[in-house]
């Protein structure tokens, strides 16, 4: 419930301001973090069954594990494009887009991640040490 | 106290465990990074891509692993956790409110703006659900080792987030030159750079003006470049450049301080022919494009004569407003 609540408010939200303006910054951040918020929560406890599934559903889920990559290569595409009329530009761009962001995906950032949980994990004994002195 | 050795001790169990799963190399010098390079190649360490022969002379010494899963080379996925600790619950609804929030993004930067006017702040929803799941691993990892090693998280956040940041900075930056004045062909990151220059000279000089015309100052303008600290400055006294202004200088458009600066080349003040609503002022024009390409140049083709060097027994600059107070009475002159 507060799931789908959250999703209502954080659509809304995106639909309403004009752009970049006062209220967008004094308010509209903060309504869409705490509507997010909600989502994270729902999918936390383990509520609300209808927005898991489209949440968890592959397609948005895959976006979501490119989602730094396309987050970072949308704009300069998107920007590069912006000369052609818009059905010219999202049928471009959103393809050249998800290659790019595949690309980087599989060339930079999964090598990174694998070089990421190579790192040693941190001094057990101190862990346990300090936990002993608090206690 | 005994009670939380008694605790300490059986969470030892899950601890050992759990490093088991993570140490990939024997254990040795060095991290575990420069361990896995050394002993199965650096693409191994970084796409997983094992030789043969690598393989056949790792499998023996993996304790806990069947030899035939061992030899198809499947131990690296079981010995090696990829991911978050298998204590922390993970969701996928998280990777899915990321994938909307970044849909939502991109049809903002799209020429559907106008449908979607409030897309920027998706980005604020994916900083939510990053927070969370990193929470998620931090108290897990708080849980079982009874402390967060903060240099460690911080080493993970930036393997996650810089390289891929680095390669997308590193190829727009490459592929997109830098924008060129078509009349004096100088490019904007050089003229940025000179204006950076201009702007430490002008506070080390002690606030004068005098942006144009820099002709017998170049010299310490190249030693200030390269990092030198001029005698004069350290010793205290400060040398203050003035010059008489010329007649069509007025017609500069970036001359006067507080005013918006032009478009257009920022060194001669041109903008691309034909644009509407422009003008190129002549006096910059002949000054400055006539000039040989290099603003270096530009400041020697200048009459010295027309500037004047005094010493001033001031002590350092104290800000804009001293700046332009001082700058006041060298304009009337």
């Amino acid at each position: 419930m507060a799931a789908v609540a959250g999703a209502a408010i954080f659509v809304a939200v995106l639909l309403l301001p004009d752009g970049h303006e006062r209220w967008t910054y004094l308010y509209g951040h903060q309504i869409v973090a705490l509507a997010s918020a909600a989502i994270v929560t729902t999918c936390a406890f383990g509520g609300a069954a209808p927005s898991e599934d489209w949440l968890a559903s592959a397609p948005v889920e895959y976006a979501g594990r490119r989602s730094y990559a396309i987050y970072l290569w949308q704009l300069p595409v998107a920007y590069w494009l912006l000369d052609l009329p818009w059905q010219a530009q999202a049928a471009i761009a959103v393809p050249v887009t998800l290659l790019l962001a595949e690309t980087s995906y599989w060339l930079i950032e999964r090598p990174a991640l694998r070089l990421k949980e190579r790192l040693r994990a941190p001094a057990l004994d101190r862990g346990s040490s300090l936990a002993a002195a608090r206690a | 106290m005994n009670s939380t050795r008694a605790a300490a001790s059986s969470g030892d169990d899950v601890r050992h465990a759990h490093r088991r799963r993570h140490t990939i190399a024997p254990a040795g010098g060095g991290s575990n990074v420069t361990l896995s390079i050394r002993t199965h190649g650096l693409l191994a360490a970084l796409f997983g891509w094992r030789s043969r022969a690598s393989r056949a002379a790792t499998w023996t010494s993996r304790p806990g692993v069947s030899s035939v899963a061992a030899r198809n080379g499947r131990e690296r996925d079981r010995s090696r956790h990829r991911g978050p600790h298998p204590a922390v619950r993970t969701h996928a609804e998280l990777d899915g409110l990321r994938g909307i929030a970044v849909a939502a993004v991109f049809l903002y930067h799209l020429k559907t703006k106008t449908w979607f006017p409030g897309g920027f702040m998706a980005s604020t929803s994916s900083s939510c659900s990053a927070a969370s799941s990193s929470r998620a691993c931090c108290s897990t990892r708080h849980r079982l080792c009874g402390a967060i090693a903060v240099p460690r998280f911080l080493r993970r956040r930036a393997l996650r987030l810089l390289p891929a940041a680095f390669a997308f900075f590193a190829s727009t930056r490459s592929s997109s030159p830098a924008p060129r004045c078509s009349t004096c062909a100088t490019t904007a990151r050089l003229a940025d750079r000179e204006r950076r220059l201009r702007g430490r000279l002008r506070h080390q000089l002690g606030g004068s003006r005098a942006p144009a015309d820099l002709a017998g100052v170049q010299p310490r303008l190249v030693a200030l470049s390269r990092g030198a600290v001029l005698p004069d400055v350290a010793a205290g006294a400060v040398v203050a450049v003035t010059r008489g202004r010329a007649a069509g200088d007025a017609a500069r458009p970036d001359d006067r301080r507080g005013r918006r600066p032009r478009p257009g080349c920022r060194t001669c003040f041109a903008t691309v022919p034909g644009s509407a609503g422009t003008t190129v002022p002549t006096s910059a024009r002949t000054s400055c494009c006539s000039a040989p390409r290099s603003p270096w140049r530009a400041y020697r083709s200048r009459p010295s004569s027309s500037s004047r060097v005094r010493e001033r027994p001031r002590g350092r600059c104290r800000g804009r407003g001293d700046l332009r107070r001082r700058a006041a009475p060298a304009r009337r002159t």
